[in-house]
C-alpha cells in the first residue's frame, strides 16, 4: 500500500447503539473500490450488515453494536489475481493498484486465499475509530475467497459474507473451529485421528465428554442423557453418520477441532463446523456473553412492587444517566404523611447500584423566590437497587435503622412503553418522549425540587417532588394526558398510606386526595412550562431535564 | 449529597479504560510493539478461568500477589496456518500451514486496578498444530504497558491515579 494508491475520504457509522467508547465497535474497510465504486462498495457494506442483524444472535443484540463504515478510495479496481497459484489454478494477472493491496492467492498455494496488508488495514481502522475491536476489509471482487487472522478479509462474492461470520466468530468471540479434520475429509491426512491434548480453552469444544462435567452442561438438550451424544466408529478418518438427534440439539458429538476423535463439539452442526450453517447454541451464548457488557442496560422511568400492583401507593423514580441511577422515592413516614426520599446510585461491580439515602427539607412548593440555599439534606441510611433484566430487580435498603428489601418492577400504564438510552442524543431538545427527571429552568436555578416524568403513549404519569408550608417533603402525582399538541395535563393528588416500612404494605390503606390540576406545556423535547393549581395557589414553573452525565438519556 | 437540583457527590468516572497491546511474531519470537491506552471496553471472560495443562491461547491479567483480576480466551493470534474456503458445501472450510508463520496481533486489556502482570499462554512454538498443554508465553509488567508512547503524550496514555502498582 501507498498513498499513491488510494485514500480515505471519510468514515460513517452506519449502525449507531451509542458513544463508541461504551459499544463494540465493528470498522469495516474496502479496498479495490474507485472513486466511482462507492454506491457498490456502499452497498456490499449493508449487505453485510443486514446478514450480520439477522444471523442470531446478533439482532437480539444489535443496540451493543457500532458499525463504522471508512470510505477508502483505491487507484484501482479489484484485487490482484495471480497468473499462477501453488494449487494450479489459473488466475487473471491482474495486478490493480489498491489501498490494501488486497491479493488472491495469498499465500502462493491457495487461490481462494485472500488476504491484504492487515497491518495497514489495522491501523487505518485505528486512525478513523481508536475504540474499534475488530476490523473487516471487503474486497471488490467477485471472485470467491477471503480469510481470517487479525483483520478478517472477504471479497463481494454474495456467498464470501459466509467467511465474514465465521472470521468474526474467531477474530471477536474466540471461537474455535469445530470441523473433525484438518486438510479435509478423505485426504487421508495423518496426526488428526485422535485429539490427545488437555481441555481446550476456546467456549465451543471440548476433550470432556462427562455430562456433570462438560463446560456447556447448562445448556444440554437432554441433561440427563449420556455422552457423547456420537461416537466415531472409525477414527482414522471423518464420522460419516447423520445427526441421530434433531436439529439444534446440544450434546457433544464426536469429532472437532482438527480431529476425527477424542474432540466434541456441542452441536452437529454449527457455523464454525460449516458454512452456510448458523452458530450453535453454545456459540451463540459466547457471542451473548461477549456483547452483553456493550449493552445500553437504562432503567429510567417509574418502577413500583413487584408483583405489579401488590403494593400500590408508592413507587421509585429512576433517572439513569451512565452509570449512574438518581433514584426518587416515593413513599410514607412513620405517621404516613407523604415522604421522599433520593439515592444517587453509583454502579458497583454487577448489575447493583448503590448510595445514600438522603430527607431534604426546603422552602415551600410556592415559596417566590424559591431559594436553593434554603434546601437541607438529612443522611437517613442506604439503598442498593440490583437488576436482573431491564424491568425487574429489587431495591434493598436500610432507613432510620430499618432494613428491608423490595421487589421491583416497571410501571406499565400506557403503550408503547419507551426503551431509554444514554447518550444517544447530544441535543434532547430533539426528543418526542420526555421520560426523565426534570427541574426548574434554568438549570440550577431552583436546585432542590423536581419532577419526574414517566412518559408511555400519550400518558405522562408526573410526580412532583416538593415541601408543603412547613418545609417538609412533600410529593403530588398527575396523570396527565395529551388534550392538544404538546400539551398534557390532568387533576394533582396527595395520598397518604402505610408507612415505608409496613409489612404487609397493605394498599387499600392508600388514601388519595385531589388537590388541584398540573399541565405541561412542551416547547421541545428538553423545555417545558409547568403551570399548576394547588389548594387554591395558582403558579407556573419553566422546566427543563436534569442532567448530571451528559449528555443524558433518551427515551423513545 | 445530591437531591433533585444537585449532584455534587456523583463521581467522576466513565467508560472502563483498556490497553491496545500489539505484539509482532515471526517463528519462535514474540515481542511486543506497542501499548495504548483506550477509553473502552475491553472483551469480558465468556470461559472459566484456565487450568494448568489446557490447550489453546489465552490471556491473563494477575495482581501483583499473582491473584488472577481478569482471562480471556484467544482463537490462534499466532497463525501456523491458515484457513481455506472449499466448494464442497459440507466440508466447506479447512486449513493449510504456513511455511514461515510471522505477523502481528493485538489483545485488548482492561487496565484494572490493581493490575499488575499481563501473561499470554499458548501452545510452544515447535508445537503450534499440536495438541499440547499451553505454557507461559510472554510476560508483562502493567507499568510497562502504560507508558504512554513515545511522542504522544495525551490524557488517553496517562496511567490511572490511585490504580495498579507504579514500578
Amino acid at each position: 500500500m501507498s498513498s499513491a494508491d488510494g485514500f480515505i475520504a471519510g468514515t460513517t457509522k452506519i449502525v449507531d447503539g451509542g458513544p463508541d467508547a461504551l459499544r463494540y465497535n465493528i470498522v469495516i474497510l474496502g479496498d479495490g473500490y474507485r472513486a466511482g465504486d462507492m454506491s457498490k462498495y456502499h452497498a456490499d457494506v449493508q449487505n453485510f450488515v443486514t446478514t450480520l442483524e439477522t444471523t442470531p444472535p446478533f439482532g437480539a443484540l444489535w443496540d451493543a453494536l457500532n458499525i463504522h463504515r471508512v470510505d477508502v478510495v483505491s487507484t484501482d479496481s479489484g484485487a490482484d489475481d495471480p497468473a499462477s497459484c501453488g494449487d494450479g489454478s489459473a488466475g487473471s494477472g491482474a495486478a490493480p493498484k489498491t489501498y490494501f493491496d488486497a491479493t488472491f492467492c495469498g499465500d502462493g498455494a491457495i487461490r481462494r486465499l485472500l488476504t491484504c496488508d492487515s497491518v495497514s488495514a489495522r491501523n487505518a481502522a485505528l486512525s478513523e475509530v481508536p475504540e474499534a475491536h475488530v476490523t473487516m476489509v471487503i474486497v471488490n471482487s467477485a471472485q470467491y475467497g477471503g480469510s481470517g487472522g487479525p483483520v478478517a478479509t472477504f471479497s463481494a462474492h454474495p456467498s464470501a459474507v459466509e467467511i465474514a461470520l465465521h472470521e468474526l466468530g474467531h477474530t471477536a468471540f474466540g471461537l474455535a473451529d469445530e470441523y473433525e479434520y484438518y486438510a479435509g475429509c478423505g485426504t487421508g491426512e495423518a496426526g488428526h485421528d485422535h485429539y490427545g491434548g488437555g481441555e481446550p480453552v476456546e467456549p465451543n469444544v471440548t476433550a470432556n465428554a462427562n455430562a456433570g462435567t462438560i463446560k456447556w452442561r447448562p445448556m444440554l438438550s437432554a441433561p440427563a442423557a449420556a455422552l457423547p451424544t456420537t461416537v466415531n466408529a472409525d477414527c482414522a478418518q471423518c464420522d460419516p453418520q447423520a445427526n441421530p438427534r434433531p436439529a439444534n440439539y446440544v450434546g457433544a458429538y464426536a469429532g472437532a477441532r482438527y480431529h476425527h476423535c477424542g474432540a466434541y463439539r456441542p452441536s452437529y452442526n454449527c457455523r464454525m463446523r460449516a458454512l452456510n450453517q448458523q452458530f450453535c447454541a453454545v456459540c451463540r451464548r459466547a457471542i451473548r456473553d461477549t456483547l452483553i457488557p456493550y449493552l445500553p442496560a437504562v432503567y429510567q422511568g417509574l418502577w413500583w412492587n413487584a408483583p405489579a400492583g401488590s403494593e400500590s401507593g408508592w413507587g421509585i423514580s429512576f433517572a439513569h444517566q451512565e452509570d449512574v441511577i438518581f433514584a426518587t422515592w416515593f413513599t410514607y413516614n412513620a405517621a404516613g404523611k407523604p415522604w421522599w426520599l433520593i439515592m444517587t446510585a453509583v454502579k458497583g461491580a454487577g448489575d447493583d447500584y448503590s448510595g445514600t439515602l438522603y430527607e431534604t427539607r426546603g422552602p415551600a412548593f410556592d415559596a417566590t423566590p424559591f431559594d436553593p440555599a434554603l434546601v437541607t439534606a438529612l443522611a437517613v441510611g442506604s439503598g442498593t437497587l440490583t437488576f436482573t433484566d431491564v424491568d425487574n430487580g429489587s431495591f434493598a435498603y436500610t432507613v432510620n435503622g430499618i432494613s428491608q428489601t423490595k421487589a421491583i418492577t416497571r410501571q406499565v400504564f400506557a403503550a408503547p412503553v419507551p426503551r431509554c438510552t444514554f447518550g444517544m442524543e447530544s441535543n434532547l431538545a430533539l426528543a418526542t418522549n420526555v421520560q426523565d427527571l426534570w427541574w426548574a429552568a434554568p438549570a440550577g436555578s431552583e436546585s432542590g425540587w423536581g419532577i419526574s416524568f414517566a412518559h408511555q403513549g400519550d400518558v405522562i404519569f408526573a410526580t412532583w417532588f416538593t415541601y408543603d408550608q412547613n418545609g417538609v417533603p412533600w410529593w403530588l402525582i398527575v396523570t396527565a394526558t395529551l388534550g392538544a399538541p404538546n400539551v398534557y395535563s390532568g387533576a394533582l393528588y396527595t395520598t397518604t398510606g402505610p408507612a415505608f416500612s409496613a409489612v404487609p404494605f397493605n394498599p387499600a390503606q392508600v388514601a388519595i386526595t385531589a388537590v388541584g390540576t398540573a399541565t405541561f406545556t412542551f416547547a421541545d423535547g428538553n423545555h417545558a412550562s409547568f403551570a399548576y393549581t394547588v389548594n387554591g395557589v395558582t403558579q407556573t414553573k419553566q422546566i427543563t431535564r436534569q442532567i448530571f452525565r451528559p449528555p443524558g438519556t433518551l427515551c423513545r | 449529597m445530591a437531591y433533585p437540583g444537585t449532584a455534587t457527590d456523583i463521581p467522576a468516572s466513565g467508560p472502563t479504560h483498556t490497553l491496545r497491546v500489539t505484539f509482532a511474531y515471526r517463528g519462535a519470537e514474540i515481542a511486543l510493539t506497542g501499548s495504548r491506552r483506550v477509553r473502552m471496553v475491553a472483551p469480558p471472560p465468556v470461559t472459566p478461568p484456565p487450568e494448568k495443562g489446557q490447550t489453546g491461547y489465552w490471556f491473563e491479567v494477575r495482581a501483583a500477589d499473582g491473584t488472577l483480576l481478569f482471562h480471556r480466551a484467544l482463537h490462534e493470534p499466532i497463525r501456523a496456518d491458515v484457513e481455506v474456503y472449499t466448494g464442497d458445501r459440507r466440508h466447506s472450510v479447512q486449513r493449510a500451514p504456513l511455511a514461515a508463520p510471522q505477523g502481528e496481533f493485538e489483545v485488548l486489556v482492561p487496565d484494572l486496578p490493581g493490575a499488575a502482570a499481563f501473561v499470554l499462554h499458548g501452545p510452544p512454538a515447535d508445537a503450534r498444530l499440536q495438541a499440547v498443554p499451553s505454557r507461559e508465553l510472554v510476560r508483562i509488567g502493567f507499568d510497562e504497558l502504560r507508558k504512554p508512547p513515545p511522542g504522544t503524550p495525551g490524557p488517553e496514555q496517562r496511567p490511572p491515579t490511585g490504580g495498579g502498582p507504579k514500578s
